[in-house]
């Protein structure tokens, strides 16, 4: 018997034990085709999924080099089915590619007669592809090279796409490195990018992404498109970008509701994109308004329906799409991986964190008891009324203060969903409120007096939780959120989780009603927070009170 | 071995046998054996009958089994070069084959040449090897003008004996006499090359069919069996492999037999268990439909699992007391019995899930699963893999192939049962890798295979790792009392070389249920885990014990109910109300359980005055009852049941032949007697004679109740019907066995 640190279950999970000698070692061999699906302190678990092991195949692994780091690592045997079903999955990579005829344009061409005669039969496909060229070859409408991609991904016969890319309208872009300097992982994660061609960088919140994308523009040295969640997000952008290369305020243009402006390098929200008039997106000019080189997606994981249409159609020109995580809550995980790419870098958040590049963080969940009349009302209210009675209860303002008064002189968020609730502790505790309504000047007046020190607390609803930048954060205390979803979780984390001057530990607090519905989502934001290897702990709030 | 002396008959060839050779024979051919026969007389008599010669060709290879057809093809008697010509052997190969056979009684030797055992002929049908019967066409008799006047055919015709060259040898046709093939037809037919016994048919006579092979019986040599093309892989991976493997069998069966437990599928009308019950099964332990089949067979093989007779509902599946005794037992040891019942039952599992020949889907422990052939492949198909050497893996091909040189008869469902033997026997964890393991191995030699595999199997551990997401990971199989009571308190959540547990409201909840206390819980996790226990997870204990028995609920059988408080305790004081049990649940409440009536007279009696109360609403506990039914005796028949007589049983039977052959010697003439002879006696009388083709004089009773005598000359025995050549009327006919009263033999033909 092996002494290996990984168990192979037999339903495609891998179990890693972290404390083992060879974890390292293994941890390593196993990233680039198993997604890391729980961190918690001694058993990491990482899954086997096709699109994980296309991924390593996008990244020049062969399946011989999977099975054998199976086989390697493993401490029991390995079930002979999943081996074959691994070498199977992976071989279905790369037998149709994408590339350029010299006199037919763009064609599918087939290393596998038979499958290529499969997806020829397809009802979805047969539009999309031109006539035969000989037995292998077949015209594709150029039009229709990410249509093609997304259908026969779900054919299971994912398209390695070889037809490179439009070089774009040059534009130099140099970086300003004298304040400075890159990470090593970021600017791997460029690197492994322009490598790749287009794809997907995956790194935590807090550890600057922008910088991979602005790094990634430095390789392009053209016209650059970049798609962000929200205005906030587009200033912030634009900050960094003339802050961090040499490109002037000028060559920077916004597209957004409030302005439209298409310079070299452009920064539109997501929200103009989708806007439509008479059921027409009147904005998809913009694709068209320059010969961009690059198109970057922020946060690629809320990248909206719409846009991923759009995004079929600029298969020609380069993408990079950022994100914390590759999960969407609605499941086209695989419309990521056919239409912007294949996942190029990856670095697991606690690796990060070690390195000093992000904050560790406590996360405490805070249990208030209602008081018998609250819990009498409670038991008698409707199902959808349920969340808010528990969530807005009033002991809560009472542990947030009490919170508040043991972190002061601290930096500290409150953050939550409902804004009477918002509103009633800014009040109680003396402090700005920033939602919905707050102008995005006096927002980002905010923010920059939170940036300074100037401020040290800050009342915030769910606005906050998208693309902003806070950078000395160190407490924050969740007051109500929506179901504990596994993306705001992940963004309220990375409020915190930014490199503090003294290294100190950040605190992300959950004041949650015990034995109701805010208990039960808790349970989920506790799952998934243990999952990604923090420290988690349950106190009463006697414990704070008294 | 058979000696060589000059017998007259198979008779007396086996009388000259030693007792080695007897029981060779009797080994070979344990139908024989059983009831014993009398004498040899009598063995012999047996041995030449249909249903005997079928078993025993059927076990023929094709070596053997074409040279059997070469004697038949032959002009009996022949010689070993004669047979070797035939079918392509050496002299010294089809000398040895034909000792063979001789020793299992099918050919005898005369002087210099062989000869078929003549009934053996009658089995394998009027076109042995595919011949037609002789033409005895005299154009036909000079070799070189049948090949000429094969050669001068034109290509139409040649097509036609091509069609029939290598059997069979008749053809039919339609109307169509104008065309070009019936042209050719009546051409060939014209020239003697083809027989035309009806209108519509046409026969290739044996003379032409063999001219036509080039004289030989086969297209290709068949003395040697068809090689093997194998992929070597290493020894110790594919032990390795195949012991995870089987011990992943024994990991689902225990599961599949956990859950059936709480949750027994129903019985079908026809038996077997039910496609929708197979499919969640499958599932269930994460394998298909047709591996999902295979376990659950393999656990009622085992006597795991049976049918549940004793309910008055619906009948299900269920397991059987002996899984407990099973649970307990090493990993091995489990296996064993799982791959011990594989190896020999006559149920083909890979039936399941097909359509039967009336189109009805064949379903998981059905009742008709049972193929004799089964058993004798499995273990055919798993001696090629021996054969193969160790860590060697055998194309499929190249198996199915050899497979059909051992048993070229049992062609029905043959090729598919050797497919379904190696699929199996990777899932049992007999082979990995497609290569014969040595525990494998082992089990196929009758050692004991669970030694050889136990060191394989992952060492069982003690402990789990907590961690802060409230899972528990077990790195490795757990021992039996820590599996049990982590499912107890735990969901499991992944299954394999490790288990994953998920400790969750629920299942902290299920753990109290079952009696434990919030500090039984922590005492529990802090000794079986390794790491510190999580704070999170020892929150959700006490978290969970606080609410725990909140709301009570118990059992009773009557209550005792009165507004005023006082009352009640006054009746709970008065000792006379011991005798009641009475137990106070309230102020206004006390219960009981002792029914209704005893409590209303016991009342009665000292002088209260009570009223019995309409009730309904009585509580009961609906734990889920963990299922038990007896292990039955015997789960359908077991192969060596069937074919593998008792060495000394037959060490027995060989005695009584030879105490049988004295007895015969000594016995006088039937006839001379007058009386009536035994019926066995004649019987065997009338095969031997049918067999050297002997004349014999028969006392008959006929349908008018005279008694006549005849002289014939016998043919054939069956059925109790004798077929013979009658002298007196010189025609066949036939004669009821159970009306002949005395044989004697007359002279040889």
């Amino acid at each position: 018997m092996n002494d290996g640190p990984l168990i192979v279950q037999s339903d495609k999970t891998l179990l890693l034990e972290i404390d083992h000698p060879q974890a390292v070692a293994c941890r390593k061999a196993i990233a680039p085709f198993a997604e890391l699906e729980r961190s918690p302190e001694h058993i990491h678990t990482y899954r086997l999924t096709p699109l994980g092991l296309w991924n390593a195949r996008a990244a020049g692994h062969d399946a011989e080099q999977v099975v054998d780091t199976l086989l390697e690592f493993s401490r029991y045997h390995v079930p002979h089915t999943l081996l074959v079903d691994v070498a199977e999955t992976m071989a279905r990579f790369g037998r149709l590619r994408l590339s350029k005829h010299p006199s037919h344009g763009l064609v599918l061409v087939s290393s596998d007669r038979p499958v290529l005669e499969e997806v020829l039969r397809s009802k979805r496909v047969k539009p999309m592809l031109g006539d035969r060229v000989d037995d292998d070859t077949v015209i594709v409408h150029p039009s229709e090279r990410g249509n093609l991609k997304q259908a026969l991904l779900k054919l299971g016969w994912p398209a390695e796409d070889l037809a490179g890319y439009v070089d774009g309208e040059a534009h130099a872009i140099a970086l300003d490195e004298t304040e400075w300097q890159l990470r090593p992982y970021q600017r791997e994660a460029a690197e492994s990018f322009w490598h790749g061609g287009s794809g997907v960088v995956v790194l935590p919140c807090g550890a600057g992404k922008t910088l991979v994308g602005i790094a990634a523009m430095a390789h392009a040295q053209a016209t650059t498109l970049i798609l962000v969640t929200n205005t906030v997000a587009a200033r912030q952008w634009r900050d960094e970008l003339i802050r961090r290369t040499s490109l002037t305020e000028d060559e920077i243009g916004e597209y957004s509701g409030a302005r439209k402006e298409i310079r070299p390098v452009t920064i539109a929200t997501y929200q103009v994109m989708t806007a439509r008039r008479k059921g027409v997106y009147n904005h998809l000019e913009l694709f068209d308004a320059k010969d961009w080189g690059l198109v970057i997606y922020d946060e690629v994981h809320l990248l909206p329906a719409p846009i991923f249409r759009m995004t079929a159609d600029l298969q020609a020109r380069r993408r990079l799409g950022l994100t914390a995580t590759l999960i969407r809550e609605d499941g086209r995980e695989g419309d990521v991986f056919s239409l912007i790419g294949p996942k190029r870098f990856d670095a697991p958040w606690k690796d990060i964190e070690t390195q000093g590049w992000i904050a560790p963080a406590d996360c405490i969940e805070v249990r208030v008891t209602l008081s018998e009349a609250e819990r009498f009302a409670y038991a008698t209210a409707e199902t959808d009324e349920r969340y808010r009675l528990a969530a807005t209860t009033d002991v809560k303002n009472r542990v947030v203060s009490r919170l508040v008064e043991q972190h002061a002189g601290e930096p500290t968020l409150v953050i939550g969903q409902y804004i009477d609730q918002l509103d009633e502790l800014a009040e109680l505790l003396d402090a700005p409120v920033v939602k919905g309504e707050t102008g995005v000047k006096e927002r980002q007046r905010l923010y920059e007096a939170f940036r300074t020190g100037e401020l040290s607390l800050l009342v915030v609803s769910k606005v906050a939780n998208f693309s902003i930048d806070l950078p000395e954060a160190s407490v924050a205390i969740q007051v109500s959120g929506t179901f504990g979803s596994r993306q705001e979780e992940a963004q309220r984390l990375g409020r915190l989780l930014r490199p503090k001057a003294d290294r100190r530990t950040a605190r992300f607090y959950s004041i949650v009603s015990r034995d109701t519905v805010d208990a039960d989502f808790a349970q989920h934001r506790q799952r998934f927070l243990a999952e990604q290897g923090y420290a988690y702990s349950i106190i009463d709030a006697d414990q704070i009170l008294t | 071995m058979p000696t060589s002396k000059s017998p007259g008959s198979l008779a007396d060839t086996i009388r000259g046998w030693d007792d080695t050779a007897l029981l060779a024979l009797l080994q070979a051919r344990p139908d024989l054996a059983s009831p014993l026969p009398s004498d040899t007389t009598q063995l012999v008599s047996r041995a030449g009958t249909r249903a005997s010669l079928t078993r025993a060709l059927d076990r023929l290879d094709r070596f053997a089994l074409t040279a059997i057809e070469a004697l038949a093809v032959l002009a009996d008697p022949a010689t070993a070069a004669e047979v070797g010509r035939l079918v392509q052997a050496p002299t010294a190969a089809a000398d040895e084959v034909l000792q063979r056979l001789c020793g299992l009684a099918l050919v005898w030797r005369d002087g210099t040449r062989w000869r078929l055992v003549r009934a053996v002929g009658e089995v394998l049908g009027p076109h042995p090897a595919g011949l037609g019967p002789w033409s005895r066409d005299l154009r036909l008799s000079d070799p070189t003008a049948l090949a000429a006047a094969v050669e001068a055919v034109d290509d139409n015709a040649r097509q036609v004996l091509d069609r029939l060259t290598w059997g069979p040898p008749t053809g039919h046709f339609g109307s169509g006499r104008e065309t070009a093939a019936g042209s050719a037809i009546e051409q060939l037919v014209a020239g003697g090359l083809l027989q035309s016994p009806d209108p519509r048919t046409v026969v290739l006579p044996r003379e032409v069919g063999l001219h036509l092979r080039g004289g030989r019986l086969t297209a290709e040599p068949v003395h040697e069996p068809p090689p093997l093309t194998s992929t070597d892989r290493s020894t110790a991976l594919v032990d390795r492999t195949a012991a995870g493997a089987a011990f992943d069998l024994v990991r689902r069966v225990e599961l599949l037999l956990d859950s059936w437990a709480v949750d027994p599928p129903g019985v079908l009308r026809g038996g077997g268990v039910g496609v929708r019950d197979l499919r969640a099964t499958a599932r269930l332990l994460g394998v298909g439909e047709a591996s999902a089949a295979l376990h659950v067979e393999l656990a009622r093989e085992a006597g795991l699992l049976d049918t549940d007779d004793d309910r008055e509902l619906d009948e299900v599946w269920a397991p059987t007391d002996a899984f407990d005794g099973w649970l307990a037992r090493p990993a091995a040891d489990r296996w064993l019995v799982l791959a011990g019942g594989w190896l020999s039952t006559l149920r083909t599992h890979g039936l399941v899930g097909r359509r039967d020949d009336r189109d009805r889907l064949v379903n998981a422990l059905a009742p008709d699963l049972e193929r004799t052939l089964t058993p004798e492949v499995r273990r055919l198909t798993l001696g090629v893999l021996a054969q193969a050497g160790p860590g060697a893996a055998p194309a499929v091909e190249d198996v199915v192939a050899r497979v059909s040189w051992q048993r070229p008869r049992r062609a029905v469902l043959r090729d598919s049962v050797v497919g379904w033997t190696l699929d199996e026997a990777a899932i049992v964890g007999l082979t990995g890798l497609g290569a014969l393991a040595a525990h494998g191995l082992a089990l196929l030699a009758g050692d004991n295979a669970a030694r050889s595999l136990s060191p394989l199997l992952p060492d069982t551990v003690d402990h789990v790792l907590l961690q802060a997401d409230l899972t528990a990971v077990a790195p490795g199989p757990l021992d039996t009392d820590l599996s049990s009571d982590l499912a107890l308190a735990a969901e499991v959540e992944s299954r394999g070389g490790a288990t994953v547990y998920r400790f969750t409201e629920g299942s902290v909840r299920r753990a109290l249920d079952a009696g434990w206390s919030a500090g039984d819980l922590h005492a529990f996790l802090a000794a079986r885990s390794r790491t510190p226990v999580p704070q999170p997870l020892s929150y959700l204990v006490d978290d969970v014990a606080r609410r725990h028995g909140h709301l009570r609920v118990g059992v009773a059988e009557s209550y005792l109910r009165c507004d005023d408080p006082a009352t009640l305790a006054a009746v709970l004081a008065d000792p006379r109300s011991a005798t009641l049990r009475l137990r106070r649940v309230g102020d206004t409440v006390l219960v009981t359980d002792l029914p209704v009536d005893v409590v209303l007279s016991g009342l009665r009696e000292w002088g209260q005055s009570p009223v019995a109360e309409a009730a309904d609403g009585s509580l009961a506990g609906v734990r889920a009852t963990r299922r038990r039914v007896r292990s039955p005796r015997r789960h359908g028949r077991r192969a060596h049941e069937v074919v593998m007589p008792d060495p000394t049983d037959l060490d027995r039977a060989v005695a009584a032949l030879r105490a049988g052959d004295v007895a015969a010697d000594a016995r006088p003439p039937a006839a001379a007697l007058g009386g009536r002879a035994e019926p066995a006696r004649v019987l065997a009388d009338l095969r031997t004679a049918a067999e050297a083709g002997a004349s014999v004089w028969l006392r008959y009773v006929d349908q008018h109740g005279s008694l006549t005598e005849r002289v014939v000359d016998p043919i054939r025995v069956d059925g109790g019907w004798l077929t013979a050549h009658d002298h007196r009327a010189d025609g066949t006919r036939t004669f009821a066995v159970h009306r002949i009263s005395a044989v004697s033999t007359v002279a040889a033909r």
